[in-house]
């Protein structure tokens, strides 16, 4: 077959677009809660989990391959990295004692929560004065309390499983949240992100 | 002319990569180099520096950077205080780490884990300047300047799982830790640049007193 020939052609274009087409299904994502693109965002993390607390600092950005995520301690120790797509979740490093499929589970599900739940006024399934609770398109629901059209604070829960996880976020009447509390209802695991500003 | 041109062409670029690839010591200058990096730490009771650190990410073009002050005090207490971003103390007292975070305290041990165990290992004598350990690290130095670059690759397959590669920058005339490179991997490391270091100050009792 000759590369002019009419049907390499088609079949080029056809190759063309339909990688063109999968790669473009792989970016979209919805837009979440936080401040995210290419140059990214810090948030200070403390996580607690049982008597145990880890302070550090949480490095999120998005890029083609998806949200990228990474935690490191204060005096520089990368603990976990990874990227966390529509799908699924791509570890880079764990550290080996926290590597266990429960408890990475649970981590992905909390990110995916936190970067990959669409917070943006959905179908308003009630209003109030001050509140609005929002359907997601993921089903779940967002209530946020409004003082004189700004977002005060936003509450979200995950569905319903063995462990729910709450996310409170703290606008502080700006656009993006400041502060972002995570909770679970049956492990005594907290996360609390606080936004570092230069 | 042109060829000229081309020869000094060619001699800059030659002395460029000699610049950056340094000389690289011999077995035997290496264990000359440790005898005086041992003495030096020897005769060091104590250190106070003031410290920069920069940490690269991969998903991050511009380092994450914090500062604060270095205490170390022979033979096992380390102080990382941080001001910036924030007020963050992390003390090292033997086998104990504390930290205190906007007067939130936390203690543990660190003999509970291995990993922590061989990095605080590694931090006291990249501090104190007893850095070469052939049974640990397989070391290459090199002598770019006024500095020897000790490049401490590890050998075991434990400790390569949190350390690629540790790089030490020390002041050839003072034998002096200037810089500490931590790498885990080629695109993760932490930089941490130490500035206005005195040795054998009088450290405060209470420098070390974090409640």
């Amino acid at each position: 077959m000759k590369l002019s020939s009419p049907l390499t052609r088609i079949l080029i274009f056809a190759l063309v677009f339909c990688v063109d087409y999968s790669f473009a299904q792989n970016t979209e994502y919805p837009e979440p809660f936080l401040k995210l693109d290419s140059q990214g965002v810090i948030y200070k993390a403390n996580l607690e989990f049982e008597d145990k607390s880890i302070n550090g600092n949480l490095a999120m950005n998005l890029d083609s391959t998806g949200f990228n995520v990474v935690l490191f301690s204060i005096t520089g120790f990368t603990f976990f990295d990874f990227t966390i797509g529509a799908n699924k979740v791509h570890w880079r490093k764990i550290p080996e004692y926290l590597d266990r499929k429960r408890f990475l589970k649970v981590l992905e599900n909390d990110f995916r929560l936190l970067l990959l739940t669409p917070l943006k006024f959905g179908k308003i399934k009630k209003k109030n004065l001050n509140s609005v609770i929002c359907k997601t398109t993921t089903g779940r629901s967002v209530a946020y309390e409004i003082n004189n059209g700004n977002i005060e604070y936003g509450k979200l829960k995950s569905l319903f499983s063995k462990l729910r996880t709450e996310a409170n976020y703290h606008y502080d009447f700006e656009e993006y949240p400041q502060s972002i509390e995570m909770k679970k209802s049956g492990l005594d695991m907290r996360i609390y992100l606080e936004l570092k500003k230069d | 002319m042109k060829n000229i041109i081309l020869i000094c062409s060619f001699l800059t670029c030659s002395f460029i990569g000699v610049a950056q690839n340094g000389i690289k010591l011999s077995e035997g200058d290496i264990k000359e180099l440790q005898a005086q990096l041992e003495t030096k730490a020897e005769q060091t009771n104590s250190i106070k520096a003031d410290f920069k650190q920069k940490k690269h990410l991969r998903i991050f073009k511009d380092p994450v950077e914090s500062r604060g002050q270095l205490f170390y005090q022979k033979p096992k207490r380390i102080l990382w205080s941080y001001d910036e971003p924030a007020d963050y103390k992390v003390l090292i007292s033997g086998e104990t780490i504390k930290t205190a975070n906007n007067g939130k305290l936390s203690e543990f041990n660190i003999s509970a884990s291995n990993q922590f165990s061989q990095i605080n290992q590694l931090l006291f004598h990249a501090v104190s300047g007893n850095i070469i350990d052939q049974d640990i690290f397989q070391t290459e130095i090199l002598l770019e300047g006024e500095n020897y670059i000790i490049k401490l690759d590890p050998i075991s397959e434990e400790l390569k799982k949190y350390i690629d590669l540790l790089k030490i920058v020390v002041v050839k005339d003072q034998m002096d830790v200037r810089r500490v490179i931590l790498y885990e991997s080629e695109v993760d490391f932490t930089e941490i640049d130490f500035l206005n270091k005195e040795t054998n100050a009088n450290l405060d009792e209470a420098i070390f007193t974090i409640d």
